[in-house]
């Protein structure tokens, strides 16, 4: 239960990089960061003020939209190469810190949570010692997430995020300050990043400084192109696929990441669009 | 006469575009041919599929009576074929010196001294140690054809080579190209206006949408003005 | 020790880091200038070079025959990983980067596969040790800086003075016209890879004796190494060999007054002002 819960709480972490990298096209090398500022503005919010739980989320979405919006500032002035690079030192720089402040974010040990009760007016819940109730909570609040997304993919600014990843330079003539939406699209992405860790902290009851590391960074990056880019469920299935198999296999082979480093260059040669992308395109083949 | 250079039903695409739908042309020893045509037709596109930088995908390539159309790209100037694409490309960076080196490869090759190239080109002597990027216009042209001259090729490939230039410094290096090709050079000259050519060249294709559509000489084409209209519009 | 005497320590070791940064960024810069592939597994590279030189070192007992072979044998797997996994997709920036991505996540876990997950150490070669402001400075560090200075001004000579060193400054300025004059650039590429990878691992075997050896040590090379692109502007040398010696007296002059976490942070900042003032990095020359 609780696997199948922290994979749907990851599920909104795939969406959100897809949001970037599928729609936007930006490659971000670096999206633990805000996964791991969610996770931490989460725990923190609750060890050292109490607060409540609807306020911890909140705190961890707007603590990572705030992080998304700082490194955005910068990343999003370069262009290809340089924004990715710009992505990995900062996410870089920012783990290093946290091993560095590790009386704060307890470093590799990492800090254990008492999830607060859940607060519905009247009623309150125990989230801490219920699974099924943090199940349908975290359930409730990504679904609410993938509507949102897929509403903004529908609308008009979503439809800009797709101009300017095809072309950039165009949807800049044609009068759009492209700067702008690339760095709304970093932001929610970032934001919804941090709620996804906050989410995944409730649920495993404990954060460290390993959500804010690189792996982390390229697991997102590799359920998103295995899936495929760009489908929003695509990344949902490559998070899914890839926690069973880590899950299973790490305790066999602790050199998984061999076998995962493999499967992308495989994917990026030879399935460039995703599992998701290939499969749409025959059943599109089919139809003609 | 013989002929050095022979394109066969040449059939380019660049990604899904179909570029040239068969392009059959012959260049004999010791000739001036020129293809003319309006922007985007592939002439460009002829001479890239010529060096292999955008190989046919159908049809064959002769030179010297050996099929070049699979030969590695990097090895087909190296057959002693001289290429001066349009805009020149001068190594930026590097002095005029390395870039008139650069074409030395192979070691079988017979190369011109520098003597030989700055009687063709007495400007380069001064600016030997200059960087190709702060040369002029003419002076980089003029560095093209070098650079293309010193491994001792017998075909040259030129694209446009009196674009953006002034008219003295055209007509200079027209002379200059009269020149080397007396000496025993083949040219194929892409242009896009005919006044350019009609003086030099011995024989003309017009070129429209990737074919082949005419060909003759200067005097016959002058003649001809709906051939003329058709297919190179006012630029006459 | 007085203030100044630790100051001058530190000057001293900024320009040995400096320069052995300088070595792996040049690698980097080079790769990068050729074909404007980010190559994310170029620290890997790095580790490479320590770890082999670790093995040779326990098999032969002799530093300086380790010296010579690991570079060389780090070069050879270069040479092979972009003759046989980077070439088909090497017209795409973006996806090569990805493959790297991969391949990094493969050598460092095949590493731990065979070394294990804890650092090792290589003892200095030789304990000689001058007496500089009355307190005593490694010999070897000094040793470090005159090879690594030796091998740069190498390399410079390489590539003004030979004939493949004018192949790759023609392959970089124009790959199209390089292949039109008859230049074989996809082995000009393939050298310059090799030669890349090379100059890494002599980077990670000179380092070796003073840091520690372990399976992650590439990882984190990287941020700095990236930096130094940013900072000296990509494809540019000798920029990156200045960024390399700024960054480094940067972090080195600063941790005398301040931590080394704020110190890292100091060349983050110097990294994002460039960023924004001189995206062309600050050793650019104007260009037309």
């Amino acid at each position: 239960m609780f696997l199948v819960t922290e994979i749907i709480a990851l599920s909104l972490f795939a969406m959100s990089f897809d949001l970037i990298y599928g729609f936007t096209g930006m490659l971000s090398l670096g999206h633990a960061t805000f996964f791991g500022t969610g996770s931490y503005i989460f725990t923190l919010s609750i060890l050292h003020w109490q607060s409540n739980l609807w306020v911890s989320l909140l705190l961890a979405i707007i603590g990572s939209a705030i992080i998304a919006w700082v490194i955005g500032f910068f990343a999003v002035r370069a262009r290809g190469t340089n924004f990715i690079v710009i992505t990995i030192i900062f996410s870089l720089v920012i783990f290093y810190l946290s091993f560095y402040y590790k009386s704060i974010t307890g470093g590799d040990d990492g800090l254990p949570l008492k999830v607060p009760d859940l607060g519905l007016g009247f009623l309150s819940i125990s989230i801490h010692d219920n699974p099924m109730a943090n199940y349908y909570l975290v359930l409730a609040i990504v679904s609410l997430c993938y509507l949102f997304y897929w509403r903004l993919i529908a609308s008009p600014m979503g439809r800009l995020f797709l101009a300017i990843k095809s072309n950039e330079e165009r949807t800049q003539y044609i009068g759009f300050n492209t700067l702008k939406y690339r760095l709304i699209s970093f932001v929610i992405s970032g934001a919804f990043s941090g709620l996804s860790g906050a989410l995944y902290s409730m649920t495993t009851h404990y954060t460290n400084n390993k959500l804010l590391h690189w792996t982390t960074s390229v697991d997102v990056v590799v359920w998103t192109i295995v899936g495929g880019a760009g489908t929003l469920i695509g990344p949902i299935m490559g998070a899914w696929i890839f926690t069973f198999f880590r899950e299973f296999i790490s305790f066999h082979f602790k050199q998984y990441p061999i076998v995962i480093g493999m499967v992308l260059i495989f994917f990026i040669i030879f399935v460039p669009q995703g599992i998701l992308g290939y499969l749409l395109g025959l059943i599109r083949r089919e139809r003609k | 006469m013989d002929s050095i250079l022979n394109l066969q039903e040449i059939h380019t695409f660049y990604g899904k575009s179909h570029i040239l739908h068969g392009i059959t042309l012959a260049v004999h020893e010791n000739e001036i041919v020129c293809l003319l045509g309006r922007n985007g037709v592939g002439k460009t596109t002829t001479l890239k599929s010529i060096m292999g930088l955008t190989p046919a995908n159908r049809g064959n390539i002769f030179f010297q009576g050996r099929d070049i159309t699979r030969i590695q790209d990097y090895l087909i100037p190296r057959l002693g074929i001289g290429y001066v694409p349009q805009g020149r490309h001068i190594f930026p960076d590097l002095t005029v010196r390395e870039n008139l080196k650069i074409g030395i490869v192979g070691n079988k090759v017979q190369v011109k001294t520098y003597e030989e190239i700055f009687s063709y080109f007495p400007i380069l002597r001064e600016r030997l140690n200059q960087l190709g990027g702060t040369l002029s216009g003419g002076e980089q042209q003029m560095l093209a054809l070098a650079r293309a001259l010193v491994p001792n090729p017998t075909l040259i490939l030129l694209d446009e080579p009196t674009e953006g230039l002034m008219p003295r410094m055209a007509k200079l290096v027209v002379e200059i190209i009269q020149k080397i090709n007396r000496t025993g050079v083949s040219i194929l000259w892409v242009e896009q206006k005919l006044v350019t050519v009609t003086e030099v060249s011995h024989r003309i294709h017009l070129i429209s949408k990737g074919r082949v559509e005419y060909q003759g000489t200067p005097g016959e084409l002058i003649q001809n003005r709906e051939i003329q209209l058709r297919y190179i519009g006012v630029k006459v | 020790m007085g203030i100044e005497v630790h100051l001058f320590m530190n000057m001293m070791n900024g320009l040995v880091w400096g320069l052995i940064i300088a070595l792996i960024a040049l690698g980097l810069v080079l790769i990068f200038g050729l074909i404007k592939i980010l190559n994310i597994s170029h620290g890997e590279f790095y580790m490479l070079g320590a770890i082999f030189g670790w093995y040779l070192i326990q098999y032969t007992q002799n530093f300086w025959l380790a010296l010579v072979l690991s570079p060389l044998l780090v070069a050879a797997i270069g040479l092979f990983i972009e003759w046989g996994i980077l070439r088909p997709t090497e017209d795409k920036p973006i996806k090569t980067l990805i493959v790297t991505l991969g391949i990094s996540l493969i050598l460092q876990y095949t590493v731990y596969w065979f070394y294990g997950g804890s650092p090792q150490r290589i003892v200095e070669p030789f304990q000689y040790h001058l007496t500089l402001f009355g307190s005593g400075y490694s010999g070897y560090r000094i040793f470090v800086a005159i090879l690594s200075m030796a091998v740069i001004a190498l390399l410079g000579l390489f590539l003004q003075k030979t004939r493949i060193g004018l192949w790759i400054r023609a392959v970089k300025q124009d790959q199209e016209m390089a292949i039109a004059v008859g230049i074989p650039t996809k082995k000009v590429i393939m050298i310059t890879f090799a030669l890349g990878s090379f100059l890494a691992a002599l980077g990670g075997i000179l380092a070796a004796p003073i840091f520690s050896v372990d399976f992650l040590m590439g990882l984190e090379i990287l941020p700095t190494a990236f930096m130094v692109v940013i900072i000296g502007g990509p494809g540019n040398l000798m920029g990156a060999l200045g960024a390399s010696i700024l960054i480094a007296e940067l972090e080195g002059i600063s941790s005398v007054f301040v931590s080394p976490t704020i110190s890292r942070v100091l060349s983050l900042v110097l990294m994002s002002i460039v960023l924004l003032k001189r995206p062309e990095g600050i050793f650019s020359r104007a260009r037309r």
